[in-house]
């Protein structure tokens, strides 16, 4: 046994865990877990659609349900292929959810199980655990504060949209975050291959890490003191990002499915095109809904590049400008409001913005962003997350609750409208506290 | 954290990444299996295996005096209008092709030319050697003018079967340069008035409320609520069955007899979409009939193991066996036919 103790003392990973990390990611788990009965179906169901899609010996896009470029669907191969051996249901057909509103397809009438709600959000799971682990080591080697770093771990690992979107939405947001997370810290540790293979696995995870890239070009120009020196650490990075997204696409191109797997960018294209016909500022302003993005893109991309332009011109520690450009990047794209798991990549930047950085202003930021997001998600879904605690317990009666979610319809309608609006709020938040602290330098020399 | 953890993270994901590539896109990794047989005695014998743990069915149906081919064409010709663009329909073709795979339906896609030819070779001998699936919303006017005359017609009459979806079954008539309109298809396939099949709204009609013989095939586990070109079955007199859902007085899934021989039309209410293919193939797949009755349900689980059974029936009787594995979503399913 000492042995084994001294092999776990050796370890840089459990030297480094301490007790408060461990106590942060135990109540981090126990929430998850305590989740489990509620799901949001919906979603869900496209993950049992595409794994049916590969019992049936199908390719990921053959049958026409996985909405996303491909990483997430091979993982979700190897899922299902673990799932496959298990003697659970997925989850049930439910006649009581066939309504007027919807098409009786299998996303709008089925109940996920509460099997399949713990084996899915095992890997949901780690993937925060990952993302929380790198701030902690980021905050934890810039800083060399455990109190800091444990603070960091916690902003991501318990943040309320964290929990909300792997354990409920169920969705994958933090494997893109994840992925982001080590281009950052492998370009802070010169590892321009594994930062670039990095950030195209994140982009092709969920496209919004690419909105970091100008900040990474600014990152290895101003880091580097030479041309050729910036031009072979981008030349490498290039390499990375090229060969990582080879990897990644080689079989859906090989299969004749490209345009399949980019049918999401299409659609999403097609529907603000329609959303967009005829609009005025005003209907954008009061209505922002997410189809509407494309056309205020130009905008948008607009205050990233000149945000990252001006937090790479002022003075200071290019690692904390790579973190506050990229948290400017990504929270300025979210200035329209988005779907309620895209800022999950914001929120381990604003975590190190707050402990690494230094200013705990943006923790703000990080409780708008963590709050607003899921209630407006539960004033979208309603009492639709119950469903599988109905189903699964036969705690309360599923027919009850439908008539109940329809019954109140209306006014959850009236609700979303505000708390629509509301999403604008975290994004401005950092719009805001950047101007502060872009001119507390001024106001220091003015006075001080 | 040291560089050597960053790289082991990232490259233990693509381990996993390459596992999935391996999995979905190198090899078939899963197998199902189903045979049925008779055993001479009055029972009809079936096996069932896989090697996943999945949940699986047996539904005995008598399909009464309608009996369906096997093979099922698909018209499909980018030379003749259709009510709906290629582009959106060669999508789907693909979708629902793929879906007809899963249930091992032997299908066929066929242009007006071979159409014509194929309906042509069945009347000629009298006899259906296949069905046949509409989803392009018209009818090439080689096939159909809307008289009970056309090739088509023709066909039905002597008890040729046909799947609608995407449009006002009979309505649309399809040539190389447009698309014609004609009266009185309504009379013409079910004796019913035009104006009892819905035209379409602008928006789609979904029906919350089971219509009349919801319960009669439920073991199928089919449900289909799209009534957005749904007929209102109040009028009909011919034999007919509506499995689906009702809203606005119109069924979203009907199985009728033909109005004007021994033929069946089965239509679908709405349009093919990636969401509706499965139901669709489901339909197709299983040769339900508007004369249908289930005489044996049995399910449960397989886990990687053979399950067999033996069923009684009456040998004066035509059957169709369908067999599923995978719940909620088909992943496998075989259809034995004993006429």
């Amino acid at each position: 046994m000492a042995c084994i103790r001294e092999r776990f003392a050796e370890n840089q990973l459990f030297s480094r865990m301490n007790g408060t990390l461990l106590k942060i990611a135990i109540i981090g788990i126990v929430i998850r877990l305590a989740l489990i009965p509620f799901a949001f179906s919906f979603d869900a169901s496209f993950w049992i659609i595409t794994g049916a899609g590969f019992e049936s010996n199908r390719t990921l896009y053959e049958s026409g349900n996985f909405y996303y470029l491909p990483p997430f669907g091979y993982i979700l191969a190897v899922l299902t292929a673990i799932w496959s051996l298990l003697p659970f249901e997925s989850g049930t057909l439910a006649l009581e959810l066939v309504s007027g509103s919807n098409f009786s397809s299998v996303p709008y009438t089925m109940v996920t199980s509460l099997s399949f709600n713990l084996f899915y959000s095992i890997p949901l799971t780690i993937f925060d655990l990952i993302s929380s682990w790198l701030v902690y080591s980021i905050v934890l080697e810039k800083t060399d504060s455990r109190r800091k770093a444990n603070l960091g771990f916690a902003l991501f690992f318990l943040s309320p949209l964290i929990i909300w979107s792997s354990s409920i939405a169920y969705m994958f947001d933090s494997l893109s975050a994840m992925f982001m997370l080590i281009t950052i810290y492998a370009l802070m540790k010169d590892q321009y291959g594994l930062a670039g293979a990095s950030l195209a696995l994140a982009t092709l995870t969920k496209v919004f890490p690419i909105l970091i890239s100008f900040a990474v070009l600014l990152y290895v120009i101003s880091k580097n003191e030479t041309i050729r020196s910036t031009l072979r650490n981008l030349a490498v990075f290039l390499s990375g990002f090229v060969a990582s997204a080879i990897f990644i696409m080689l079989p859906v191109f090989l299969k004749g499915e490209m345009g399949r797997s980019l049918i999401f960018l299409s659609s999403r294209a097609e529907e603000s095109a329609q959303a967009t016909g005829g609009l005025n500022l005003i209907d954008l302003i009061l209505y922002p809904m997410p189809d509407k993005i494309f056309v205020v893109m130009p905008f948008l991309l607009f205050m990233i590049v000149l945000s990252t332009f001006l937090i790479f011109l002022s003075k200071g520690d290019n690692d904390k400008k790579l973190v506050m450009a990229s948290l400017m990047s990504v929270t300025m794209f979210f200035l329209f409001p988005p779907i309620s798991t895209y800022p999950v990549i914001a929120i381990p930047l604003l975590a190190l913005a707050a402990v690494y950085y230094g200013e705990k202003l943006w923790l703000i930021p990080w409780v708008l962003f963590s709050v607003l997001m899921p209630i407006h998600a539960i004033a979208i879904f309603g009492n639709t997350i119950l469903y599988p605690l109905a189903a699964g317990t036969g705690l309360f009666d599923l027919q009850t609750m439908v008539n109940g979610y329809y019954g109140f319809l209306q006014t959850l309608y009236t609700i979303q409208g505000y708390t629509l609006l509301a999403l604008y709020v975290p994004a401005v938040s950092c719009l805001v506290i950047a101007a502060y602290s872009f001119m507390k330098p001024y106001r220091s020399n003015q006075y001080g | 954290m040291d560089k050597k953890t960053l790289y082991v993270i990232f490259v233990g994901f693509a381990i996993v990444m390459l596992a999935g590539q391996i999995l979905s896109y190198a090899t078939e990794p899963y197998r199902h299996e189903t045979s049925s047989w008779e055993n001479g005695d009055g029972t009809v014998g079936y096996s069932i295996s896989s090697n996943t743990s999945s949940e699986y069915g047996v539904v005995m149906i008598d399909v009464g005096s309608v009996l369906v081919p096997d093979k099922l064409l698909i018209y499909y010709d980018e030379t003749y209008k259709a009510r709906l663009s290629h582009d959106y329909l060669r999508i789907l073709k693909d979708i629902v092709c793929s879906e007809l795979e899963i249930h091992g339906v032997d299908y066929e896609m066929v242009n007006a030319e071979e159409l014509l030819e194929r309906i042509q070779g069945d009347i000629s001998i009298s006899k259906q050697s296949f069905r046949l699936f509409f989803m392009t919303g018209a009818i090439p006017n080689i096939l159909y003018d809307c008289t009970k005359d056309s090739p088509l017609m023709k066909w039905l009459e002597q008890g040729g079967v046909v799947y609608w979806v995407n449009g006002v079954i009979g309505r649309n008539i399809s040539s190389v340069s447009g698309l014609t309109e004609c009266e009185g298809y309504g009379q013409l396939l079910f004796g019913i008035p035009d104006s009892n099949i819905s035209m379409g709204t602008e928006g789609d009609i979904y029906a919350g409320e089971k219509s009349l013989h919801f319960d009669r095939l439920r073991d199928l586990d089919i449900i289909y609520n799209d009534c957005t070109y749904g007929i209102n079955t109040e009028s009909i007199t011919d034999e007919y069955l509506s499995i689906g859902y009702t809203a606005e007085g119109l069924d979203s899934l009907v199985l009728s007899k033909y109005h004007n021989g021994e033929g069946m039309i089965v239509n679908f209410g709405g349009k093919v979409v990636t969401s509706s293919a499965p139901t669709i193939a489901k339909v197709i797949a299983s040769k339900i009939t508007h004369d249908s009755n289930i005489v044996y349900s049995e399910g449960g689980r397989l886990r990687f193991s053979e399950v067999r059974g033996d069923i009684t029936v009456d040998t004066t009787k035509d059957y169709v066996l369908y067999i599923w594995i995978g719940y909620p979503v088909q992943i496998f399913s075989r259809t034995f036919t004993y006429y």
